[in-house]
């Protein structure tokens, strides 16, 4: 499992997709935390305004509700509450693993490891290593945003930011491991990206949700990955602090398990 | 642990929905060896090859690789292959993709990375990428990495396809050198029977998924010599008649008005001689067979080969 690890972090590194991914995130991140700061600024405000944009809210409101807003809840809803982060890393997961099968080196990896969880786990290592990476960075953007524009938005205590990002971390873990799965099953990079699209980003959980809700269902899908992700609290808060590991550990397993299954049953 | 054979297939099958892909095939490449695997397009030589390396289930049967189960780890590591393409990741280097089989297979040493490319003479290619390589440059770095970790045995599938009669030719003579010099065992399939024929120590002929005949060098060189093949009017008077004028002379005789004469190609004297003695000499032909021959015929049935 550790080869595999070696061998895939040496890729990660080697490959155009990954610092593409990153660069995405980056760029979400600087017009999110732009437009922001546009609009809650007054002097640029103002200048905007001129140049015939249009606001919804006063300035009043605006300037109210964003009062007490800190880098924490910027990056929240920046990179993780859209899913963004999710879509992201679902997309460079799909692209990572079909490129094993599309190019064949799959061939190479199986005939020396009989044992597929070698495989399995040495790609969930190396995303959830990636994973932390882009997370980390993304938030280090944000950070150096707010050092840059003189500390605009207010700082988050350590402990929430750390909760936060460890929280976000345990289901974005999961979301890799559901693209892992389906690559897995099809092998085909179309639908691994269809499906970081379609199910990272949450469509399908808000189509699904709203239909389980005529039925007085909807409340099961608080417990999946997106609903559990966009609705990450921001500081530990007792036993409720707890679901996003507890629901992020659970489908990173059952995905994993799953797709030792398929992978062992399949020909190369 | 049986070091005699490097693989040996038992009932070895693999079945396709209704469609047997390889059917209770016993094959027995013995160490050393250098094992040709000739068959038709979609004769099951692939799906043959993949599961002596693990990466086909079989539906029935058994692998042993030098005694060991194919799903031994011990086994496997014991194993190179270039089955169908390269499988190398078209945006990186050839030293790279030598570096991640390397890692995958738990390898520090980067030096055998260069010494191998330099063996297969692409230590030259630097920073260009597979994606720029040629079928040949492909097929030469697909039996590089083959040669990682050292393995014992070699499963080559096709592995001179593609290439031009240099890059053959040096193929050929760096896996002559790795069998005589290194003592690695290769069992290699391909289309070329020619260039197979220069290399085989043995050969396993596998039609429709079953493996027909398992044969040495040395015995097809006995089946596929030289001889002249005579149609005279009555074939035991010139049995009698060639014993007598030639008595060193290896013949067969095979029906009525037919014989083969071995190990003799002076047809005129031959034909002279019988005229003289009044036998009546329908044809008298030099018959020449190579492996090529010697499939096709078998693949078209030939039950006297078999």
């Amino acid at each position: 499992m550790l080869n595999l690890l070696r061998t895939d972090l040496y890729r990660v590194f080697r490959s155009k997709s990954f610092y593409i991914c990153f660069g995405i995130l980056v760029f979400i991140n600087i017009v999110t935390f732009g437009i922001l700061f546009i609009i809650t600024n007054p002097s640029t405000r103002d200048l905007i305004l001129q140049f015939g944009a249009e606001l919804s809210a006063d300035a009043s409101d605006i300037e109210s509700s964003l009062a007490n807003t800190t880098i924490l809840e910027i990056f929240r809803q920046g990179t993780v509450s859209g899913g963004f982060l999710s879509v992201t890393t679902g997309v460079f997961g799909a692209l990572f693993i079909c490129m094993d099968f599309e190019s064949g080196f799959i061939k190479n990896i199986m005939a020396a490891h009989e044992n597929k969880w070698d495989y399995v786990l040495g790609k969930t290592g190396t995303f959830c290593i990636v994973n932390f990476l882009y997370l980390l960075g993304t938030f280090l953007v944000t950070l150096l945003l707010n050092i840059i524009s003189g500390g605009f938005f207010a700082y988050s205590g350590l402990e929430d930011i750390l909760y936060y990002l460890f929280s976000a971390w345990f289901i974005v873990n999961a979301f890799s491991a559901l693209i892992m799965l389906i690559c897995m099953i099809t092998r085909s990079k179309a639908a691994g990206v269809a499906g970081a699209i379609c199910l990272n980003s949450g469509l399908v959980v808000m189509i699904l949700s709203s239909v389980f809700g005529l039925f007085g269902l909807g409340w099961i899908f608080d417990y999946s990955l997106y609903l559990t992700l966009a609705s990450l609290p921001s500081a530990f808060q007792g036993e409720y602090g707890l679901r996003p590991f507890i629901t992020g550990s659970a489908f990173f397993v059952l995905y994993t398990v799953i797709s030792e299954i398929v992978l062992a049953k399949k020909d190369i | 642990m049986n070091t005699e054979y490097a693989v040996r297939t038992k009932n070895l099958s693999k079945i396709y929905g209704a469609k047997a892909a390889v059917s209770h095939l016993n094959m027995e490449v013995r160490a050393g060896d250098i094992y040709g695997f000739i068959g038709r397009n979609g004769s099951g030589k692939s799906t043959t090859l993949k599961m002596c390396c693990g990466l086909v289930h079989p539906t029935e049967g058994e692998i042993s690789l030098y005694g060991l189960p194919v799903k031994n780890q011990t086994a496997r590591r014991r194993v190179g292959m270039l089955i169908e393409d390269a499988g190398l990741y078209p945006h990186m280097t050839a030293r790279d993709n030598m570096i991640l089989k390397a890692k995958c297979l738990g390898l520090t040493d980067e030096k055998s990375v260069d010494k191998i490319l330099e063996l297969m003479n692409l230590s030259h290619t630097g920073k260009k990428k597979i994606r720029q390589f040629s079928m040949g440059m492909k097929q030469r770095q697909g039996i590089a990495m083959a040669l990682l970790g050292n393995p014992d045995l070699l499963i080559l599938d096709e592995p001179i396809n593609g290439l031009d009669p240099e890059g053959i030719r040096e193929v050929r003579e760096s896996l002559i050198r790795l069998n005589e010099e290194a003592g690695k065992t290769i069992l290699i399939s391909s289309h070329i029977l020619g260039e197979l024929s220069k290399l085989a120590t043995c050969y396993g002929i596998i039609k429709e998924g079953e493996l027909i005949q398992q044969i040495s060098r040395e015995k097809l060189e006995e089946k596929c010599k030289d001889y002249l093949e005579l149609q005279v009017d009555n074939a035991d008077r010139t049995a009698a008649l060639l014993s007598e004028h030639y008595p060193k002379i290896h013949y067969e005789v095979s029906g009525r008005n037919q014989l083969q004469v071995f190990d003799f190609t002076e047809s005129g004297l031959l034909t002279a001689m019988l005229v003289q003695n009044g036998i009546l000499v329908h044809s008298c032909s030099l018959h020449r067979m190579d492996l090529e021959q010697y499939f096709l015929e078998l693949m078209e049935g030939g039950a006297q080969y078999a």
